[in-house]
């Protein structure tokens, strides 16, 4: 079986989308929840509301710690900052095509979504739960605002061609440890997934779960 | 510019040869002009799927031939390469080369009229 492929030789240099100004926006927006906290802090509830149950009645509190107080904000830099590298990955180390124009800028939008989620849960706690439920609302209006700029963006993009057949694993994992790239067109288009075959892929889904993780689990564990 | 490169892993011909070759045959077509910029070798060997050095080699070869200049940061940009006198001889013997191939791919049922269109894209 011949393992035809092709390239443009052309030289096209990508740079993230938004230049500077657009990237810090959600750094920008949590920079500004913290300045607000900073100047409130003596203002919170002694005890932040960090759970609520379905009904939206707060079931899980926090000591008004400074820790505590900043863990939505210390959550979002994280994600954020872990997306922002996603979108370098992406820029630096994935096959040129239509599609990654259209998933750098998806990217950067759901570094919005996250930098406005975790200011209104920062709100939502800092108000004793009475903001939970505009910031619900708007969550979920821009949840689904996401969903469909996503969809619109990787719409009518043509599919490129099977990346390197043999490198599929049930046609959803690709592993090739020749090929250099760390993120490839999944093979049956709508995004990128990782080569598994670079060891930096597993670096970074193993960020991706556990930073998340582990500082949910230290802010819980100090709010004791 | 537009143009491409098209490489078979699975042929006999190493595949940083069919690079050269493919960029060489572009080059000498006038279909990529002096000055331009190529795609860097990170670019197309993420786009092949194929190990830097593999790309590195081929942009060697042709910037030892004087079609490339390479240079860090910058990449591979296309020279304004004055084609050489070659002696006689050696003229002949690539007007010997392309005969036995013309007459392999005549023997393999290859249309004259491909072949022809082939010569004229090239030359």
């Amino acid at each position: 079986m011949s393992d035809i492929r092709q390239a443009s030789l052309e030289h096209e240099p990508v740079r993230l989308p938004g230049g500077f100004g657009l990237q810090a926006g959600p750094f920008a927006i949590l920079a500004i929840g913290a300045l607000w906290l900073h100047r409130h802090f003596d203002e919170l509830p002694a005890r932040l509301p960090v759970h609520w149950n379905w009904r939206g009645v707060a079931d899980g509190f926090a000591r008004r710690t400074p820790l505590a107080a900043a863990m939505p904000l210390i959550l979002g830099f994280a994600i954020a900052s872990m997306t922002l590298a996603m979108q370098f990955g992406l820029r630096r180390s994935s096959p040129r095509g239509a599609m990654r124009g259209p998933s750098l800028r998806v990217l950067l939008g759901a570094e919005y979504l996250i930098a406005l989620l975790c200011c209104g849960i920062l709100a939502a706690s800092a108000t004793s739960g009475r903001l939970l439920r505009p910031v619900l609302v708007l969550a979920f209006a821009a949840i689904l605002v996401m969903l469909v700029a996503t969809f619109v963006a990787l719409k009518g993009i043509p599919r490129p061609p099977v990346r390197n057949p043999a490198a599929w694993r049930g046609g959803l994992f690709y592993v090739d440890r020749e090929d250099p790239a760390l993120f490839v067109p999944k093979k049956y288009g709508g995004g990128y997934t990782f080569n598994y075959g670079r060891p930096l892929a597993w670096v970074i889904l193993f960020a991706f779960l556990i930073v998340p993780l582990a500082i949910a689990i230290f802010a819980a564990v100090n709010a004791r | 510019m537009g143009a491409t490169v098209r490489i078979d892993l699975e042929a006999a011909d190493p595949v940083w040869r069919q690079i050269a070759d493919q960029i060489r045959a572009a080059l000498v077509a006038g279909r990529i002009k002096a000055g331009a910029r190529l795609a860097t070798v990170r670019e197309l060997a993420l786009d092949l799927g194929l190990n830097h050095n593999t790309v590195a080699e081929a942009y060697r070869q042709l910037a030892a031939e004087g079609f490339l200049q390479l240079e860090r940061g910058v990449g591979a940009v296309v020279l304004d390469r004055e084609a050489p006198r070659p002696p006689v001889a050696e003229q002949e013997r690539f007007a010997l080369r392309l005969k036995l191939l013309i007459a392999e791919a005549r023997a393999a049922g290859v249309s004259v009229a491909l072949l022809r269109r082939t010569i004229e894209d090239v030359l």
